[in-house]
């Protein structure tokens, strides 16, 4: 309210700006941090203090995607293949259940409470059982097993999501189709699909690195043909000599997808990050 | 006039049945079948014939100490890490809520361990808080005086921190988002008035964000109590079995002793132990469908 003067105005977006500088340094020195190992010589990363400035090598995602065995190349490929099939899946059964629960209720609150808990409860919970089934079915260590778990780990939001986006449209539209005497299916395709395609991408791209990032079920049902990068990154761990540089690299190609998200499509992002504790 | 009638009820109900049928398929019976393998001993050799148990593994677990162990460490790691969480993420929206330069890129930069995956995070920190090699290890050696951030001493504290990296994002873009919905003219008002900025967070701020503080609240305690990717990657529950927390102990019950009837007597316990808590926020999320 008080007229300031100019140095205190300046004073002040100093202080403001060094305390979001000591907020980022906290927030993403890690990420800094790792991403400057995948570049430095082996003999960089041991050596100490700390190397800040030091000569970039290559070696470590070279090796990361063609030596030491790694196959990292097949990683990311399985994160892509289950990242879209989870999604499409998603998607596919979430949307017609969305477009119920806000048009007809009865019994979808029941289905839309039991999906709710579902993402509440302990995922290890439901892990657990479900490795021995699939153990048994031998269908663990194939894309499908964890496609099929990816997409039940991403309906609730997507459908929280999804009944947010029915909830915006216009119920006259849907009225006017249902005179001219348009079923319910065809509605769905012909009105209601192209109106919500926006909010379409938006919960695509959020389940797509929900399925990206997800590490419990992807590490139970994998052993050797279907594991993803998440869960692949970890492996570097395991080995006798921990190869710290190729860790590194694995993690900054993994988070690629992550970062590249955030940058051009965060408001959707954290719109579906968000779903369920605020509502809009 | 019938089959119209029939059919008007019978399409609601097909809408939702390709995901009613996935959550009966892929998570009631698999928590029905982990419910009776509870009851039984199963390993990996006999998982064709499990033989029954009874209440063994359930008398077996409630005298185990290292599950009563477990237990207590997550209900600690939880209650004290979410508070720091709620305490700090409250702060920093609050400090977000005002016209400064950059704002887009900072919001941006501040949201990055939350879009990352627990589990890299976690693998991250292990290297770079490794003892020998790790550079934020070197950098904080005159605080802890040398103290290994992965040693005994020291953490509980480390992974208390390390969570609070990849949560508190949440925490601040929720209460953000909350913040945009408290009136300026209120709050200019009560400036007029000559109320103090704290005055005015306790009696203006603060009552209209708390509903979705409070949400947030539960939704990230449950969460932490639950915490498995980021322990997991980053200290596999060690040093020895310090860190182990409630899941870590039903996924090293069921994949390193490979005894699933036990790791689902756990499962089926810590289930049970959520139930309630979880119900109340699943209330609370439904409201806004209603």
């Amino acid at each position: 309210m008080n007229p300031k003067s100019r140095p205190q105005r300046l004073l002040r977006s100093v202080a403001i700006l060094t305390i979001v500088a000591i907020l980022v340094i906290f927030f993403d020195l890690g990420m800094f941090t790792n991403f400057l190992t995948a570049f430095k010589s082996d003999r960089d990363i041991s050596s100490l203090p700390p190397k800040w400035i030091f000569r970039p090598v290559w070696t470590h995602f070279y090796n990361v995607f063609k030596g030491a065995g790694y196959a990292f190349d097949r990683y990311l490929t399985n994160s892509v293949i289950i990242g879209l099939g989870a999604t499409a899946l998603a998607i596919l059964i979430t949307l017609p259940a969305a477009y119920s629960i806000v048009r007809f209720r009865g019994l979808g609150n029941w289905v839309l409470g039991g999906t709710l808990l579902l993402r509440l409860m302990p995922a290890i919970s439901l892990a657990i059982p479900i490795f021995v089934i699939f153990y048994k079915l031998k269908l663990v260590d194939t894309q499908l097993a964890i496609i099929i778990m990816h997409t039940l780990f991403l309906s609730p939001t997507a459908l929280l999501l999804l009944i947010g986006y029915v909830q915006e449209l216009p119920r006259e539209l849907e009225d006017a189709a249902a005179i001219d005497g348009a079923s319910v299916l065809q509605m769905l395709r012909h009105i209601l699909f192209p109106i919500i395609r926006p909010g379409l991408a938006a919960v695509a791209i959020l389940s797509f690195i929900t399925s990206w990032n997800e590490f419990l079920f992807a590490v139970i049902l994998s052993q050797r043909k279907a594991i993803t990068a998440t869960v692949g990154t970890s492996f570097f761990i395991q080995s006798y000599a921990v190869k710290w540089g190729d860790m590194a690299a694995g993690i900054t190609v993994s988070t690629i997808p992550t970062l590249i998200f955030i940058f051009l499509a965060q408001r959707q992002l954290i719109k579906g990050m968000t779903a369920g504790a605020v509502k809009e | 006039m019938g089959a119209r009638a029939f059919r008007k009820r019978l399409v609601p109900n097909l809408l939702l049945l390709p995901l009613a049928a996935w959550l009966f398929c892929f998570a009631l019976i698999p928590m029905a079948y982990g419910l009776w393998l509870s009851l039984h001993n199963a390993f990996i050799e006999n998982l064709s014939q499990p033989t029954w148990a009874g209440l063994a593994n359930y008398t077996y677990l409630f005298n185990d100490p290292a599950w009563a162990r477990s237990l207590g460490w997550s209900l600690r790691f939880a209650v004290i890490s979410v508070t720091a969480q709620m305490v700090v993420g409250v702060a920093i929206a609050q400090f977000f809520n005002r016209a400064m330069p950059g704002k887009g890129l900072w919001t941006t930069l501040l949201l990055i361990p939350m879009v990352v995956s627990a589990a890299l995070i976690g693998t991250m920190f292990r290297l770079l808080f490794n003892e020998f090699v790790g550079p934020i290890q070197y950098l904080l050696n005159p605080i802890t005086k040398g103290g290994a951030l992965l040693g005994p001493n020291l953490v509980n504290l480390t992974i208390i921190v390390a969570d609070c990296i990849n949560s508190i994002p949440f925490v601040f873009i929720n209460i953000y988002a909350a913040l945009q919905s408290v009136s300026q003219e209120l709050l200019e008002a009560a400036m007029v008035d000559g109320a103090s900025a704290w005055q005015r967070f306790w009696h203006i701020t603060m009552p209209l964000i708390l509903p979705i503080a409070a949400v947030t609240w539960l939704m990230r305690l449950l969460a932490a109590f639950l915490i498995f990717e980021l322990v997991f990657t980053l200290t596999s529950g060690g040093p020895g079995n310090m860190t182990q927390s409630a899941s870590v102990y039903i996924y090293r019950r069921a994949f390193s002793r490979s005894d699933f009837g036990m790791a689902n007597a756990a499962s089926f316990t810590l289930g049970m132990l959520l139930l309630g808590p979880a119900l109340v926020v699943v209330r609370r999320m439904m409201r806004p469908a209603r």
